[in-house]
């Protein structure tokens, strides 16, 4: 019999001292479990990122290791490298999702397209600082401001960035209320931002509502192959809500569906983030750029706006376009406060959610582009 | 009317709301969304089209939302544009409006309250050695109300922000107090009748209340107020001041779906 090998006992605390910026990376973890916790910042999304990380850079961790079959690296397998976790929390958001507004207000949907501008604006910016055309486009993606969406273009395309993608997306995500007012307020005047307007809604029939997921399934299948899968997603969710024949199904959708699959993809995300990925100069520039696309998309949207404001003889407020993202809720309810500031009777919530909702549609449609033009360009 | 708003063209829901103002006793149905629109608006957030308005207040504490309409659906969507979903919320809802409720949230609790509107004969009223209580007296208000238990009603962080408050002191201190808590243009809610325990039945409850009904009757405001109807205490106490039950309320804590 062999005697005991003390060595073996201290071998994560030996290895963890050779491999110190594992520290650094665990530190991290703790970091975004403390802004969950303590400020709230997309808590459902940076907990399990937060722990992933942690668990991810535990020296010897056998839960990411796939030869031993690890927890984590299971779960990668089945669900995030072949992108079926962020597929299936669409179809949670999708059930979760009311197209009224937008259906009752189809000129907001325009703002949702502007509101996308970021993404490809910060691609072209990425490729100028030296960034690969599938990194460049990793980084503008985080412009969609929508997690999922992120995570879906980002591992077809750089899955080597996911964790730092993943973490900025879904960071700037819960910085939607401190990011967007200055820009708001720096771009409109404050005649433009006291434009009232009144709701007038057309009515939307439940056969609407019902047919509204399936064509747009068809049409974007058929216009955009790659964003089929996001939209199609999409859309199963939006069914099961609009249907009202299959509320247990739409209730799993947009309860445990997309809890569970949040919490594996928040776990393996985060055990992603490793020092060798994340401790590099490119991370700040990813944390600039993605901000930078943040911006572009809220400034492009209301720069769209103010084009409208004009066009319909100052009858639209141009505040409305800050909402054309994908931030859902937030971005509505920013534009209301924004518009309220100057006049506290200006009720704009309901323009803001249909050019929100119009915002989250083309998030993953513009996700879908993406796809569809890079894919081909870096040879996959 | 001032809660118009700043700009030349009313939106059209304060013109909706100021029509129906109009009518006393709607107004008085439902006072809590009115406040939305009227005093408390600076505060709040709205989600209205022509067939659901709903209201929620960033300043309260708990959220709490008032709505205007009969659709179940629109409210339980309009209310996770202003919440997210799974966040509690409290409502005073009349009887027509509680089906409503219960088809659109998950409730909690449901506790049943009257709303007893003043229509005694103000020449009764005998306000005593009454004096306002003012801002600078918050700490004092405070103190009594921590000191028997109760907590006070309040829209605003400060709860002498909406309207006057009266009490009675002795020797610098408060020892029965009674306040507006909701001021609304036409209406006004009182409430937070507290008196030290060991100053009770003297009538200091029932001399502060005289003074906030003489000041509101004076500026041509119909009083009223909000009381649990297993309060029988409370009930009985705003009876004899010449309040009589107007209507049921609900006070409902739910989930948002």
């Amino acid at each position: 019999m062999n005697g005991i090998d003390f060595g073996d006992l201290l071998a994560g605390l030996s290895t963890l001292i050779r491999d110190w910026p594992s520290l650094i990376m665990m530190a991290l973890g703790g970091v975004l479990i403390y802004l969950a916790i303590a400020k709230e910042y997309e808590p459902v999304l940076l907990l399990p990122i937060g722990l992933g990380c942690i668990i991810g850079n535990l020296p010897l961790s056998s839960m990411v290791d796939p030869a031993e079959q690890g927890m984590l690296a299971v779960i990668k397998s089945a669900g995030v490298d072949n992108e079926l976790f962020p597929l299936l929390i669409f179809i949670g958001v999708g059930a979760m999702m009311d197209f009224r507004p937008l259906m009752a207000q189809p000129l907001f949907a325009l703002m949702g397209a502007a509101g996308q501008f970021g993404i490809f604006g910060t691609l072209i910016v990425a490729v100028l600082l030296g960034f690969p055309l599938n990194e460049a486009a990793s980084i503008g993606i985080i412009g969609a401001i929508d997690g999922p969406t992120s995570i879906y273009v980002a591992n077809a395309l750089a899955p080597h960035m996911l964790g730092v993608i993943s973490v900025v997306a879904y960071s700037y995500m819960s910085l939607v209320p401190i990011i967007q007012p200055p820009i708001m307020r720096l771009l409109t005047t404050r005649e433009e931002r006291l434009t009232k307007m009144d709701y007038a809604p057309r009515p939307v029939s439940k056969t609407a509502l019902i047919l509204f997921p399936i064509v747009v399934t068809v049409a974007v299948g058929i216009l955009v192959p790659k964003a089929a899968p996001l939209i199609a997603s999409l859309m199963i969710g939006n069914l099961l809500r609009e249907a009202g024949v299959v509320q247990r199904l739409a209730r799993t959708a947009e309860n445990e569906l997309i809890n569970i699959s949040t919490l594996f993809l928040g776990l393996v995300v985060g055990s992603t983030m490793t020092a060798e990925s994340f401790l590099r100069w490119d991370t700040l520039k990813i944390l600039v750029l993605g901000l930078f696309a943040f911006a572009l998309d809220t400034a492009a949207g209301i720069l769209f706006g103010k084009l409208l404001y004009v066009l319909s003889g100052r009858k639209i407020n141009p505040l409305i376009g800050a909402a054309g993202i994908s931030a859902f809720p937030m971005a509505g309810r920013l534009v209301q406060r924004v518009a309220q500031d100057e006049d506290f009777s200006n009720y704009v919530l309901m323009h803001a959610m249909g050019a929100n909702t119009s915002g989250q549609l083309g998030s993953v449609i513009a996700g879908g582009v993406l796809l569809t033009l890079v894919l081909p360009m870096v040879g996959n | 009317m001032g809660f118009l708003g700043t700009t030349d063209r009313p939106s059209a829901l304060a013109t909706q709301v100021a029509n129906q103002m109009r009518d006393l006793d709607w107004t008085l149905a439902h006072f809590t969304f009115v406040a939305n629109v009227t005093t408390l608006a600076a505060e709040c957030d709205i989600a209205h089209s022509p067939a659901m308005s709903v209201a929620s207040c960033r300043s309260q504490p708990d959220l709490e939302l008032a709505f205007l309409g009969e659709s179940s659906d629109l409210l339980a969507t309009y209310a996770t544009f202003l919440a997210d979903p799974g966040s509690a919320v409290s409502l005073l809802v009349s009887e027509e409006q509680r089906d409503v409720v219960e088809s659109a949230f998950d409730v909690d609790s449901v506790v049943p309250h009257w709303q007893m509107l003043y229509s005694g004969d103000p020449r009764d009223l005998d306000v005593g050695s009454v004096t306002e209580v003012v801002e600078n007296d918050l700490s004092a208000v405070q103190s009594l109300s921590r000191s028997e238990g109760y907590e006070l009603t309040a829209f605003l962080a400060n709860p002498l922000a909406q309207g006057p408050a009266f009490g009675i002191w002795e020797r610098r201190r408060l020892i029965a107090m009674g306040m507006t808590v909701l001021e609304l243009p036409k209406v006004v809610w009182l409430g937070n009748v507290v008196v030290r325990s060991e100053y009770r039945r003297r009538g200091l409850a029932s001399a502060v209340v005289a003074g906030l009904l003489h000041r509101h009757l004076s500026h041509g405001r119909t009083p009223f107020s909000v009381v649990r109807q297993d309060d029988d205490a409370c009930v009985g106490f705003f009876g004899r001041m010449g309040f009589e039950q107007a209507r049921p309320l609900f006070a409902m804590k739910c989930v948002l779906r």
